[in-house]
């Protein structure tokens, strides 16, 4: 299976970021989130900054070890990994949401059964 | 035509062709579906308005319950519990009729879902509905852009609309109806029966306390799904323990939907949304979101609607318009209140969200829908209606019901919500809020739907009722009503009691047509 390349935190962190803008305008508001609806896989990563902060605060509240920018990087390269280099980063990290929602590796907050990995990749931005 | 019961009851030498007791949904359709050439009578233990006095007729005992259950969940008039019907109609699943193996009090109907489609057409005709199994308006999978979707699937509901109360629709035909006499205020007391399992005639007591029989060559049980019980165990004139109850089967299996309202909130993606939209203003507002009937064989889960609800999330835009309008006059005077939603004060993040997504997009399509949960009612023996130690003004016994749901059905249902959102999730169709406890035995409460405690099964010791509906060890007594139904899915379950009512009626006219024929009218 081929790896991601090596990125930096600086560029990871800004592909991340970036891509609410990538996802496109239109949407879904919920608890903690807007999911975008522009993007036919719904990872959702267009957030309300204020409930972004409530959901690092949550999440970081019941998961203190993964209050840290690198080890969030670091499993986030690890979830996209199975998609390939070939892979634009939101297609790989939609289906490593989709591959969460099969496997079961969701995580609740208030309430909401969300995919890990979504989970992870706004908490990171909160961090950043 | 109207008679009392003290002075017009049938004579044994001139019986009735039919004795309907209960002038519920299943009583009058029962009634309506005979041919004009029998002679019927019909009982109701009430008058044509609702009466405090006779409704307290209802009261017992409970367990599990709360105290004013017994009284507070039908009605006791003609026209029965229609007067307490919320008009929500849909036939049940196959899956619902099956046997579960892994519940131990779980039994199969005994015959499947197509036995019923006829009688189901029958019942949509009469409260004015579509049918159900035209053009696929059964089910639908729910899918993305018309593509492939795996174990979900969408079920629409259908209303009758006007709620059809039974009594006020069909009190003038049937008062006029030529071969049908109607005894009001007439209490059925218990069944006079025979050892060799005939049922003789129907011991009733009036409003002024006087007592009187009705004889009839059938007789039809349709008074509820607690009465029904109540009146078989009162019937001990021939058999101590209660007609039907040979095999100490009556009265058990009592089950109970236990919605759980504000279950949850579902956010659906764009093009799910726009049919899910379409579909509820389709269905007024009642649509049902499940998991196919193979995942739920397969995970062995109890069947399980979350049923959405379109206007809320409507409702919660504009409220949040409108907060966010009045905060901002109320700071412009120096005045900061907590308004609720969208306040900096308040941790609700889902209004917070809305309220934030409407102001910076200017969009009004979030399509957020909030859900109640309609688990499957469970059949278990020991949720179940006795006869209490009290007796009502007209001396007949009351009855104590217990009920309560157990450890295994809140896991079930954990289960259940958990796949939901999951194959919403791993689809990218939408995500899932849970905002209950499952566990929490305050949280499932039973409702007014009263199921089980004459369960149909060929085998008298697993059931008191035969497939055709005939208490086991009579010959000539049906019973008609929920009480028959070996489980009950999560579905309202008037439709399925006008389906089987309908069903009842066709067996009972060959039976007694077969035997003889009219005996008068």
């Amino acid at each position: 299976m081929a790896k991601w390349p090596k990125l930096d935190r600086r560029k990871f962190l800004l592909l991340v970021s970036g891509l609410g803008v990538a996802l496109g305008a239109g949407g879904v508001a919920t608890g903690v989130l807007v999911f975008s609806g522009g993007n036919p896989l719904l990872p959702g990563f267009r957030l309300d900054p204020d409930a972004l902060l409530h959901v690092a605060e949550k999440y970081f509240a019941s998961h203190p070890t993964e209050k840290s920018a690198e080890f969030l990087e670091r499993e986030l390269l690890a979830a996209v990994a199975p998609s390939g280099a070939g892979a634009s980063l939101v297609d790989a990290l939609a289906a490593a949401v989709r591959r969460d929602f099969d496997t079961r590796n969701t995580v609740v907050l208030d309430g909401w059964i969300l995919s890990r990995t979504e989970v992870r990749v706004w908490v990171l931005q909160a961090l950043k | 035509m109207i008679a009392s019961a003290a002075t017009t009851a049938g004579r044994p030498d001139q019986p009735f062709d039919v004795c309907i007791v209960g002038s519920g949904p299943a009583g009058i359709t029962v009634a309506r579906s005979l041919p004009k050439s029998l002679s019927v009578a019909l009982v109701e233990a009430g008058g044509f308005d609702y009466e405090a006095d006779s409704q307290k007729s209802y009261e017992g005992d409970t367990v599990g319950l709360p105290p004013d259950y017994l009284s507070t969940t039908r009605s006791r008039l003609f026209g029965g519990s229609s007067f307490c019907w919320g008009g929500v109609c849909r036939p049940l699943d196959a899956y619902d009729m099956e046997r579960k193996d892994w519940l131990p009090a779980s039994i199969a109907w005994p015959f499947g879902r197509e036995e019923l489609l006829p009688y189901y057409d029958r019942a949509s005709q009469l409260l004015g509905l579509q049918s159900f199994f035209a053009d696929g308006r059964d089910r639908r999978a729910l899918t993305r852009d018309g593509g492939h979707s795996e174990g979900l699937v969408l079920i629409p509901f259908q209303h009758s609309d006007p709620t059809m109360r039974f009594g006020t629709e069909f009190r003038d035909e049937l008062v006029r109806a030529e071969n049908i006499t109607l005894f009001l205020h007439a209490n059925a007391m218990a069944f006079d029966s025979a050892p060799n399992g005939d049922v003789r005639a129907l011991e009733l007591v009036d409003k002024a306390k006087q007592r009187s029989t009705i004889s009839a060559r059938y007789f039809v049980l349709a008074t509820g799904g607690i009465e029904n019980a109540r009146i078989l165990l009162n019937s001990t004139n021939a058999h101590p323990a209660g007609l039907g109850n040979r095999h100490d089967q009556l009265g058990r299996y009592f089950m109970s939907h236990t919605p759980i309202w504000g279950a949850g909130q579902i956010v659906f993606a764009d093009s799910p949304a726009r049919d899910m939209e379409g579909r509820l203003r389709a269905t007024k507002g009642r649509i049902c979101l499940s998991l196919d009937d193979d995942i739920k064989r397969r995970e062995r889960l109890l069947n399980l609607g979350l049923a959405l609800q379109y206007g809320r999330r409507q409702r919660l835009y504009r409220g949040e318009r409108q907060v966010a309008r009045l905060r901002e006059q109320l700071l412009k005077l120096g005045i900061g209140l907590n308004l609720g939603a969208g306040d900096s004060g308040n941790n609700d993040f889902v209004e917070r969200a809305v309220a934030g997504f409407a102001k910076s997009t200017g969009q009004g399509e979030a399509a957020l829908f909030s859900f109640f949960a309609l688990p499957e009612a469970v059949p278990d023996p020991d949720n179940r209606v006795t006869l209490s130690n009290r007796s009502d003004d007209y001396g007949i016994r009351r009855v104590s019901v217990r009920f309560q749901t157990s450890e295994q059905e809140a896991q079930n249902l954990e289960r259940s919500l958990a796949l939901i959102a999951n194959r919403l999730g791993g689809q990218a169709l939408g995500r899932v809020r849970i905002e209950f406890n499952a566990h929490d035995p305050a949280t499932r409460v039973a409702d007014q739907h009263h199921m089980g405690t004459t369960r149909m099964h060929d085998d008298p010791r697993r059931g008191v009722v035969d497939r055709d509906c005939i208490v086991h060890g009579t010959r000539n007594l049906y019973v008609a009503g929920s009480s028959v139904f070996p489980s009950a899915g999560f579905v309202n379950p008037t439709f399925t009691i006008i389906a089987l009512a309908h069903r009842i009626a066709d067996h009972l006219a060959r039976s007694v047509l077969h035997q003889g024929g009219a005996s008068h009218g």
